[in-house]
């Protein structure tokens, strides 16, 4: 079932990537190179999915995801957050501030669709 | 008045009292001085006179103020006088000179005598030096000043390696994100092409992209090894304890090595206990554990098998990583495990690796309450054993 996502990356290559996976599974994605962007996007279209890089320049993902939290028109959008970082309490971090899910780079093209499926809302439900 | 017996014996008395108490006063340790109003001295005793290095005959008729030492202003003199003056009874401390021009610090009590009609006739100044203790108070103030400015230098220190940390971890963080920014991109793609999920390839385009694959795999390695031991060495590595099956753990290390065990012709045995408990601890870091010990036995053997024991008990599981290769020196035994340390295997061809394998597992081992030890014999094959705690202790 096509779903809608909003990817938040700010580097251009892995932004085709990321599209170009999910697009094979039948998704489609908008895109978005920095947070104040995304989550302007994400207030006036409804999402299903944010997949979201953690280190953007300027607003970083923890601040982004925050603030899609805070909203009451992005606040049940799900969030998987993508980082490179893998530092001490990042994990704990990145769920603190309100993202579902968590994947690190390198991301492994086989496996990355179905992986980020699993955070879809079930049809239906509110 | 006290009654000293018969009226007749009273004058002897009174006069032998006195020179009694004059010599008593003389003996004592506490210096004492006479003076008539006007502050002329009329008598000191020896201690008085041992303290200041003025004899008797040379003081009397002299004013106390030839001990001035000058390191007490006019307001300070003023006010004891107005207090002798004034009848009362006036006690401090001095910063007297002797005779020899040394200073020293003295205690003094000044009491003033007044006649009848409470005019101030006399003054008897008792006093004793206390420079010692004055030494002793400056000594323990200046130690005290110095725990004091070492507490505050050691709290800058700290705040300056605190910063220091911040920034190396900082920076490893940028470093993390700039190396495999790009690798993300060079795996995904070539893992997309290789799928043919962007269309079909040829075999030979099919064979060069398996090797851009396994190179930038490689390169990933390389880099989180790199990673992997600053962050251990700042401190920053984190490690999970999460209850988790062996088993899969155990059979996805096998099977990253099985290619490279099967092109040299080794057999790879793994022997474990059926049905082992689950472990809480870091599967990924018992994964990366397990994966280099078995790597680098697969490296440095080739002829001859690799095997995998687990074994278990109520509190730890062991697992045993043994080949044929080529074996260890005992002289090298003790810097095996040390960071970039490759040891000179003899052998002709070099063997790929940064040599940080090793202190990365020993680290991670530790790390998740564990060890790794390695036994091993030149020539004779080697056993590396991985000790894992089913719980994992305090880091
Ligand atoms: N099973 C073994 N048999 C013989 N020598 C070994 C074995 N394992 C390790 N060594 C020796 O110890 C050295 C350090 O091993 P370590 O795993 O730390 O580094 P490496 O394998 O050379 O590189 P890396 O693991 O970083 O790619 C090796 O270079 C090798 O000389
Ligand atoms: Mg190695």
């Amino acid at each position: 079932m096509t779903r809608h996502v909003l990817l938040i990356e700010d580097n251009e290559q892995n932004r085709y990537l990321t599209t170009f996976l999910l697009q094979q599974r039948g998704h489609q994605v908008t895109s978005a190179v920095s947070g104040p962007d995304g989550i302007e996007l994400a207030r006036r279209v409804p999402f299903d999915l944010v997949l979201l890089d953690i280190q953007l320049p300027g607003m970083d993902g923890y601040a982004v995801a925050a603030a899609l939290k805070a909203d009451a028109r992005t606040r049940a959008i799900p969030i998987v957050a993508v980082t490179s970082y893998a530092m001490v309490g990042d994990r704990e971090k990145v769920l603190g501030a309100g993202a579902q899910g968590y994947l690190e780079k390198p991301i492994d093209p086989e496996t990355f669709g179905s992986e980020i499926e699993r955070y879809f809302a079930p049809r239906g439900a509110p | 008045m006290e009654d000293r017996g018969g009226a007749a014996s009273s004058a002897e008395g009174d006069d032998t009292l006195a020179r009694l108490q004059l010599a008593a006063l003389d003996a004592v340790a506490n210096a004492i001085v006479f003076t008539d109003a006007r502050g002329t001295i009329f008598w000191v005793n020896a201690a008085w006179a041992s303290m200041t290095g003025y004899s008797r005959d040379e003081v009397i008729g002299q004013n106390p103020r030839i001990l001035k030492s000058g390191a007490q202003d006019k307001a300070f003199y003023a006010e004891l006088w107005r207090t002798v003056l004034a009848g009362r009874v006036w006690r401090g401390e001095l910063i007297n000179r002797r005779k020899d021009g040394s200073t020293y610090h003295e205690e003094e009590t000044i009491t003033p005598l007044c006649d009848a009609a409470g005019k101030v006739t006399h003054f008897v100044a008792i006093k004793q030096d206390i420079s010692e203790r004055k030494r002793v108070e400056q000594r323990l103030r200046e130690s005290e000043e110095r725990a004091l400015r070492a507490a505050q230098e050691l709290t800058v220190a700290k705040e300056r390696a605190e910063s220091a940390d911040k920034i190396k971890s900082a920076f490893l963080a940028t470093m993390s994100h700039e190396l495999r920014t790009p690798l993300n991109s060079i795996i995904g793609f070539t893992g997309i092409l290789l799928q043919g999920m962007a269309g079909p390839i040829n075999p030979e385009q099919k064979k060069q992209l398996q090797m851009v694959r396994d190179s930038s795999r490689h390169l990933l390695a390389l880099i989180n090894d790199v990673l992997d031991i600053s962050k251990i060495e700042a401190g920053q590595l984190e490690v999970r304890c999460e209850p988790f099956e062996l088993s899969p753990v155990i059979e996805r290390a096998v099977a990253s090595v099985r290619p490279r065990a099967e092109q040299k012709g080794l057999a790879l045995e793994v022997s474990a206990p059926a049905g082992l408990a689950p472990v809480s601890s870091d599967a990924r870091r018992v994964e990366q554990v397990l994966l280099n010990l078995l790597s680098n036995a697969v490296k440095f053997t080739d002829h001859g098998r690799v095997s995998l024991e687990v074994a278990a008990d109520a509190e730890r599981v062991s697992m045993t990583v043994r080949d044929t290769g080529v074996g260890i020196r005992p002289q090298d035994l003790a810097a095996l495990f040390q960071p970039f340390r490759q040891l000179d295997t003899g052998l002709s061809r070099n063997h790929e690796g940064t040599g940080l394998g090793l202190a990365i597992c020993r680290r991670l081992a530790e790390l998740m309450g564990g060890e790794v030890r390695a036994e091993s014999e030149w020539g004779g094959g080697s056993a590396f054993t991985f000790v894992l705690p089913r719980r994992r202790g305090a880091p």
